[in-house]
């Protein structure tokens, strides 16, 4: 009860915060409708020593109550305000043949420093459609890269050639301040939203696109299942 | 010599034996003849038209001619490179490499640094000189200069990335050049493993890594890393300038990284310079008759006993089959080479090929195996005639001899046609040997009796004979099994035994008997001379 209490006052404080465009948040929990697959394994037979034996994939990561982590959840549609460019560089990890994390924002107008905490050569390969296109190697000798900044909002995949099918990740480029990532339990919430009509796009790696219709008055929740994919 | 040499060599050979050849085999042969031609674009008449073009009119307009170039594009370009440049012509889906997507504004040939659009003399240099090992031809000699960059105008309307493009491009610059000596190559290589280009490449750079085989390019085609022991392959060229511009530019939409961040201008040509070590100096030459050599010896099963290792081999090149269905295109295997030994009893042949899979035949994974077949003609017909060079004719078989990876076996069988191999029997299965791979190379060695009981079957091996061999190989990881394989045409093996002494004793006799018959020719005329004086 005290919880509650505690949150409705946090609440209240937000809604006079936003009084002024009648506004509030978006949050909730995007799910897997339908069985929960088998967990793929991957046989890892390259640089054991540095990258381990086996790993669960990355692709489809799912936390308790079949929340569904690293889908990119974003509110389109509200006018006016984009996202600046970050103050610094990303950083974006590479430690144990997995590169960190998963799944990035990137805002637009902002670069990347890639580091590699591995003592063996991994490849920073971007697969982009509109920004510059990226594919540097990395040797142990080069502990940091740095891409160019990316200037188009797409999602671009990335790749590490050497230890392909181990190392993947997706840098999502975005202007759009209303975007966010699933965590771990496949949580999130979209704060300082102007109230509104609104489309709401939910992007996994694996399970693709959906796109759902909200209407925000004040702090709203929004669960959606993305179906499992068959096979 | 380029690969069109070799190209117009083998042509050359196929003539010739087109004569001998009759029926049906001469279509199947007309029909290889011709796609090699199509392959290589060596149109006599289009080479007219463009002397024509060349000397009557030249294009009127300027190089940014845009209406020029897409006329140009559509003539030359499309049935590669697509309506739309996207790569997708009807003739790509049977090349590999497939044609440049032009749409995605990616380019490998370069001299920018990664992730930079080609310079318009970068795309200049490919279409005037062409990418060696691709289906990608020069055009210098069927468009004019004028005409080769008003295409390059054009191509480069299908990426939006080139009108984007604002100021100079970043350029790769080639500093003060280390030649090529024992010492650079040595730290080039101590580089190559330092930097892991091993781990596609391979340890001795047959392109045979760990990672090798999984890689895709950005479209999702299968791309492999290149040999680097056959450096007339090598598409940007194949000298350690050109080793230097790739390792510094990376290969844009291939997993070829750009290493010029780890790298300085010595230790490009180091690594340059050790790569350009692993081909040889020149492009082999093709000598279609192999010197079996005679030893006294028994003939070694093993391909790394010693004498296998003295003496030249010889290189010919292999094509896909293309003339019975399934066809294959893109095969893996580009030349073999072979050697070959004799004895009072044997005959041995070693041949030599590169494959960056050593491929195991599995049901469940329905992976194939490798294997090598040398073909030689049952009997010896007179003068140039011989069985169809694909395994025979209905007149004339052939005799094969079949080493395949996975039981490390080998099979002796006779053929009237590809489709129309017979295994010999149980009796009649007389060819041993051993097999190897290694780094991404196979060395098979097969040895049969000269002479046997079965003449029907087998070709019998006599001294001082031209006897034609040929050869097919498989690589099972390329989907290659049955007519999918790469072939080569009829060259031949000749055991030539020692020259005997009774070549050096009968010219001596003669000049004797000839410096006798002068002397006394000499002695008559002073003779004579005597008697007529006074």
């Amino acid at each position: 009860m005290k919880r509650y209490r505690l949150l409705s006052v946090v609440g209240l404080a937000l809604f006079v915060y936003h009084s002024a465009a009648w506004g509030g948040s978006l949050s909730g929990e995007i799910k897997l409708g339908g069985a929960v697959p088998e967990i793929k394994k991957i046989v890892i037979t390259k640089d054991v020593e540095v990258c381990g034996k086996e790993r669960n994939s990355e692709a489809l990561i799912l936390g308790s109550g079949k929340g569904i982590a690293n889908a990119v959840v974003t509110v389109k549609g509200v006018v006016g305000k984009k996202l600046e460019p970050a103050a610094k560089n990303m950083e974006f990890v590479t430690q144990k043949c997995v590169f960190q994390p998963h799944v990035m924002l990137i805002p637009v107008g902002t670069a990347v420093d890639v580091l590699n905490q591995d003592p063996i050569t991994h490849n920073v390969h971007t697969y982009p459609l509109e920004n510059a296109p990226f594919n540097k190697a990395q040797p142990k000798t080069l502990p940091k890269l740095t891409t160019e900044k990316f200037e188009v909002p797409e999602v671009v995949k990335v790749q590490c050639d050497i230890h392909k099918g181990l190392m993947s990740a997706w840098f999502v480029v975005t202007d759009n301040p209303y975007t966010v990532i699933t965590d771990a339990n496949g949580k999130f919430s979209v704060k300082d939203l102007p109230a509104g009509e609104y489309e709401v796009e939910i992007w996994h790696e694996l399970l693709g696109k959906k796109t759902q219709k909200v209407s925000v008055k004040g702090d709203e929740k929004l669960n959606v299942e993305l179906a499992g994919k068959k096979g | 010599m380029g690969l069109e040499g070799v190209m117009m060599k083998i042509l050359l050979r196929a003539l010739g034996s087109l004569a001998t050849v009759f029926g049906g085999a001469l279509l199947g042969q007309a029909i290889f003849l011709f796609l090699v031609l199509s392959a290589t674009t060596l149109w006599a008449d289009e080479e007219r038209a463009a002397q024509e073009a060349a000397s009557s009119t030249p294009s009127a307009g300027p190089v940014s001619d845009v209406e020029a170039g897409k006329k140009i594009y559509q003539k030359r370009c499309i049935f590669c490179h697509g309506v739309e440049g996207a790569g997708d012509g009807p003739a790509s889906e049977r090349l590999m490499p497939k044609p440049r997507d032009f749409t995605m504004g990616l380019f490998k040939y370069r001299t920018t640094t990664s992730g930079k659009l080609p310079t318009d003399d970068d795309l200049f240099k490919v279409i005037t000189h062409g990418l060696p090992g691709t289906g990608m031809p020069k055009w210098d000699d069927l468009l004019t200069e004028l005409q080769r960059r008003q295409v390059i105008q054009y191509i480069k309307t299908f990426s939006k990335k080139f009108e984007r493009q604002k100021g100079p491009l970043e350029m790769v610059t080639v500093g003060t050049e280390i030649p090529s000596s024992k010492e650079s190559i040595e730290k080039g290589r101590a580089l190559f493993m330092e930097l892991e280009c091993f781990k596609c490449h391979g340890n001795e750079g047959r392109g045979d890594g760990p990672s090798a085989l999984e890689l895709t390019d950005d479209k999702g085609d299968v791309i492999r890393p290149r040999n680097f022991t056959k450096n007339w392959f090598f598409r940007g060229g194949g000298e350690a300038k050109d080793i230097y511009m790739r390792i510094n530019t990376g290969l844009d939409g291939t997993p070829m990284p750009s290493f010029k961040d780890s790298m300085d201008n010595e230790k490009s040509w180091h690594v340059a310079n050790f790569v350009r070590s692993l081909s040889p100096p020149k492009h082999p030459e093709l000598n279609p008759v192999i010197k079996a050599r005679k030893v006294n010896e028994e003939i070694p099963s093993d391909p790394n006993a010693s004498a296998w290792q003295e003496g030249e081999s010889n290189w010919f090149p292999t094509v896909g089959q293309v003339i019975r269905e399934p066809r294959h295109f893109t095969p893996t295997v580009s030349d073999v080479r072979v050697k070959s030994l004799y004895n009072e009893k044997e005959i041995g042949m070693m041949v030599i090929w590169d494959d960056p899979s050593h491929s195991q035949k599995n049901e469940e994974m329905a992976t194939l195996e490798d294997a090598v077949a040398i073909q030689f003609p049952v009997e010896l017909y007179p003068g140039s005639k011989k069985p169809y060079f694909l395994m025979g004719d209905a007149k004339s078989p052939v005799n094969l001899w079949t080493w395949k990876t996975e039981s490390n076996t080998f099979t002796e069988s006779n053929a009237n046609g590809i489709d129309k191999e017979v295994s010999q029997p149980q009796g009649g299965q007389g060819v041993t040997g051993s097999g190897v791979y290694k780094d991404g190379q196979y060395k098979v060695v097969m040895k049969r009796l000269l002479k046997t009981d079965d003449p029907q079957h087998d070709l019998q091996v006599s001294e001082g004979k031209f006897i034609p061999v040929a050869f097919h190989v498989w690589d099972g990881t390329n989907g290659e099994t049955l007519t999918k394989r790469a072939i080569s045409h009829w060259y031949y093996v000749l055991l030539a035994p020692p020259i005997a002494k009774t070549v050096y004793v009968y010219p001596s006799i003669v000049a004797g008997v000839v410096f006798g018959i002068q002397l006394l020719i000499r002695k008559r005329l002073r003779k004579g001379e005597q008697k007529t004086k006074p």
